[in-house]
């Protein structure tokens, strides 16, 4: 077990170094230059190549890429062009709220997600399916920045339940944190109830059928113990296979919500230092939400041995 | 001097202020007046439509930031809401040798907000540093024609020009005019942009990116008594429908800007105040007048006429903005307003039987990927389409745009500038050949001369003269299609006191209490 963790770590190390390659070039070639930025419309060729050289652009690209990966190995992601703050303190003061605001999106969209998607198979073709079915495709199609400006004028604007935007730390107030993020959470969480409960639907239709439910049921296990033990309990694989794929969803959904809400978290962070071609900050934002993914899947398949005992790591 | 610039208030204020007067309605009896004088304390909740990019005003570009800036620093002069210059940490000054020598006398008794004084040495300490090339600002070519600086004593600056130039005052009431402690400069080094200090009304005291930016009461602020509000509190928010709704739900208590489509809805909101004033800035076309087809003039006057300016007004800013034709906006004492040109297909038809292709030609059209300019690349798309002219879009993000704006890198381009109160400022780096900001490319003598002449004469009427003729010109070789004069349109909630809008759109709270 602890092998097959430490090997599939290794691993990680291609993947994020390919990962620094395709954002590096990327970037780079987008058009445009952080000078332009810095210096605005009064940008004059000369001004531009005093910065350029200022910044170490005026380098050949790979020597550029060579001191970068260099610096990267040395544990330092480097500094913003704009304003020198270091890119490790950016992505830390970010991450408490993009982090808590996919928590909390995902603990919803289950909370959601399970007892419909189990109702539905349950009573397949009934008012629950069609119910269920309807959530879920509501939720796979409504645009989110549509449904956020939606919720915001219906609760924020009209009802005036919760705050239409902005963000509180957790350690100000708990309250009005949570109050805060309320709205975003939802429009985060939608999409992945649709996909959550309709795969666990689908699963779990298919387990209901085979004959150790059968075996369950002629032994007298009560009904819940049937569905809830015998039946979800084996239909969780897909499920979790599928909520380890949405991280890399979700940290897009989230680029999107941040923005709307103005929260200050890693998808502004990434938003911004695309558009002022900020490409230390960029290249450590995208390194980072790449090793993000990378470990949710490890986790997912961590989670499968513990849903599943018969998958052993060896 | 007289200078006519009408500040129009628009029947929102008006309205706003005829409602409070009555009492308003009896369901809100809390936004009944309490006619009492300005009340010391209090935080101002802020929303502006983007965040900061920096606090330093030696190193910022961004229009946004000088919404911080106005409050932070103190210009060297101020500009009064019809955008005169009127003295203020200069108190007086005197212009000699032709126009090329300035003597500017400082204010005594001044302090930045770190105690450090405020005098002659400082203001050079900026200016020297603004002017080295090593530092990369871009308050730089605002310095160009400086060829030499002094101060014989503490409270006095002589600045020595290469050439007379009338706009240089106006710069000293923009970010050039805002001097920052040169201790919390030489302490912060490259950072200084996070740490700023200026001798303003309030002082900078957090700034968490894409969260807030906090301010807080100047005590030590040179006129006694002022500000009241203890704390202001920046939020961005970059979506402009909520931004509107932060006020409306009270997130926020004022804001910089208003959606063109809540304008009217605004006006008959009680619970709200508003104002609205010709802005300083337009919109515009960008026509490369060195690459076919643009090159040839008859295509640019074609597109000229074949632009409804009226209907894009109605279809874009609602109604709000006002038709263009130079660049010198109705805010402006440069203005005309008997400047303009017919919409006309059959004219635009005529020019393009002149330019040699009556059945029209095909260009691209770059422009931001903001919802609103691509609408508004739509419409021009959709009138050009009209006489035969076919418009390719294409959307791209900014710096993009900028920077093939700036390297003459594109065949049209849809920008707009944001307008500075001298016209000098909107015109000679736009129109004259090799101007810094002329992305067109274009090349006239006789505009290049107008514009030389204007910015060393001395006489506003003299100079207004030359403006016009220049922008008559300009008008009719059409390296720019101006379409929109836009407005400055900012609303509040009624327990803000003592705002006052201005057409550069920046939110003075000096006097404001809540």
């Amino acid at each position: 077990m602890v092998l097959f963790v430490l090997r599939r770590l290794v691993n990680l190390i291609p993947v994020a170094f390919l990962v620094l390659i395709v954002t590096f070039s990327l970037i780079h070639v987008a058009p445009g230059n952080p000078a332009y930025t810095i210096l605005g419309e009064q940008a004059s060729p000369t001004a531009v190549r005093l910065l350029d050289q200022k910044m170490g652009l005026n380098h050949p690209l790979v020597s550029q890429f060579g001191t970068y990966v260099a610096s990267v190995l040395h544990g330092n992601l480097g500094s913003s062009l704009l304003d020198g703050q270091s890119v490790t303190s950016l992505i830390i003061t970010r991450l408490p709220v993009t982090l808590e605001l996919s928590v909390l999106a995902v603990a919803l969209s289950l909370l959601i997600a399970l007892p419909t998607g189990i109702l539905a198979a349950y009573r397949p073709n009934t008012w629950i399916d069609s119910v269920s079915r309807l959530l879920a495709l509501l939720g796979a199609a409504i645009p989110n920045f549509w449904l956020a400006l939606l919720l915001v004028y219906v609760f924020a604007v009209t009802l005036r339940w919760a705050p239409s935007l902005g963000w509180v730390p957790l350690n100000v107030s708990v309250l009005g944190n949570l109050g805060h993020l309320v709205l975003p959470t939802i429009v985060l969480a939608l999409p992945l109830v649709a996909i959550t409960s309709r795969v666990l639907r689908g699963e779990l239709l298919e387990v209901m059928h085979r004959i150790y439910i059968q075996v369950a049921r002629a032994k007298g296990v009560k009904e819940w113990g049937v569905v809830m033990h015998h039946g979800v309990r084996n239909a969780l694989i897909p499920v979790v296979t599928v909520i380890g794929l949405q991280v890399g969803g979700l940290l897009g959904g989230v680029v999107i919500t941040e923005s709307i809400f103005s929260l200050p978290g890693m998808g502004q962070l990434v938003v911004n230092a695309i558009f002022n071609r900020d490409y230390p900050v960029l290249q450590g934002s995208v390194l980072f939400m790449a090793l993000v993914v990378l470990l949710a899947n490890l986790a997912v398949d961590l989670i499968y041995a513990w849903v599943d005992p018969r998958i052993r790591y060896n | 001097m007289t200078r006519k610039t009408p500040l129009m208030i628009t029947a929102a204020t008006f309205l706003a202020a005829t409602l409070a007067a009555c009492g308003s309605s009896p369901a809100k009896s809390s936004t009944a007046p309490t006619k009492s004088g300005p009340v010391v304390g209090g935080t101002l909740n802020v929303g502006i439509n983007s965040d900061f990019v920096t606090l330093s005003p030696a190193m910022s570009s961004a229009l946004i930031d000088r919404q911080a800036f106005i409050n932070i620093f103190d210009p060297l002069l101020k500009l009064s809401p019809t955008m005169q210059i009127e003295p203020n940490l200069i108190t007086h000054w005197t212009i000699t040798n032709g126009g090329t020598t300035y003597t500017l006398y400082l204010r005594h008794g001044v302090k930045f907000q770190d105690g450090t004084p405020f005098n002659a040495a400082a203001v050079l300490y900026n200016w020297h540093w603004e002017m080295n090339p090593a530092n990369a600002s871009p308050r730089r070519s605002n310095l160009a024609l400086v060829s030499s600086l002094s101060a014989p004593n503490a409270h006095e600056v002589v600045v020595t020009l290469k050439a007379p130039f009338a706009a240089f005052l106006s710069l000293l009431a923009g970010r050039t005019g805002m001097i920052s402690s040169p201790t919390a400069m030489q302490k912060w080094g490259s950072s200084y942009g996070l740490h700023p200090v200026g001798t303003g009304p309030f002082m900078f005291v957090q700034w968490i990116k894409n969260d807030h930016m906090i301010l807080k009461r100047n005590p030590n602020y040179w006129q006694k008594g002022k500000p009241y509000l203890n704390k202001i509190v920046y939020t961005p928010i970059t979506s402009p429908v909520q931004e509107y709704n932060a006020l409306v739900t009270g997130q926020v208590n004022i804001i910089d800007s208003v959606p063109y489509q809540d304008v009217s809805s605004l006006a008959s909101n009680s619970s709200l105040r508003s104002a609205q004033t010709p802005g300083l800035g337009y919109v515009d076309m960008e026509l490369n007048t060195t690459v076919a087809p643009l090159k040839n003039v008859h295509n640019r006057e074609a597109i000229n006429y074949a632009i409804n300016r009226q209907a894009l007004n109605q279809l874009l800013y609602f109604g709000h903005a006002i038709p263009a034709y130079s660049q010198f906006s109705p805010a402006s004492w440069a203005y005309n307003p008997n400047l303009k040109i017919p919409f006309s297909d059959t004219l635009a038809k005529q020019q393009l039987a002149k330019a040699g292709n009556p059945n029209g030609f095909s260009f691209n059209l770059l422009g931001d990927n903001s919802p609103t300019t691509v609408q508004e690349m739509q419409a021009i798309q959709s009138e050009l389409g009209k006489v035969g002219i076919k418009v390719n879009i294409q959307p791209v993000d900014f710096t993009t745009l900028l920077t093939d704006a700036i390297g003459g890198n594109y065949q049209a381009d849809l920008l707009g500038w944001s307008g500075r109160p001298d016209p000098d400022q909107n015109s000679y780096a736009f129109d004259t050949t090799g101007g810094s900001f002329n992305d067109p490319r274009y090349s006239n003598s006789q505009v290049d001369s107008l514009l030389l002449r204007a910015r060393e004469a001395t006489s506003q009427s003299v100079r207004k003269q030359y403006y016009n003729q220049a922008a008559t010109i300009v008008l009719h070789q059409a390296p720019y299609i101006f379409l929109e004069y836009t407005p400055v349109i900012q609303a509040w909630s009624p327990n803000v006191h003592g705002f006052k809008i201005y057409p550069d759109g920046l939110m003075r709270f000096k006097n404001v209490w809540k």
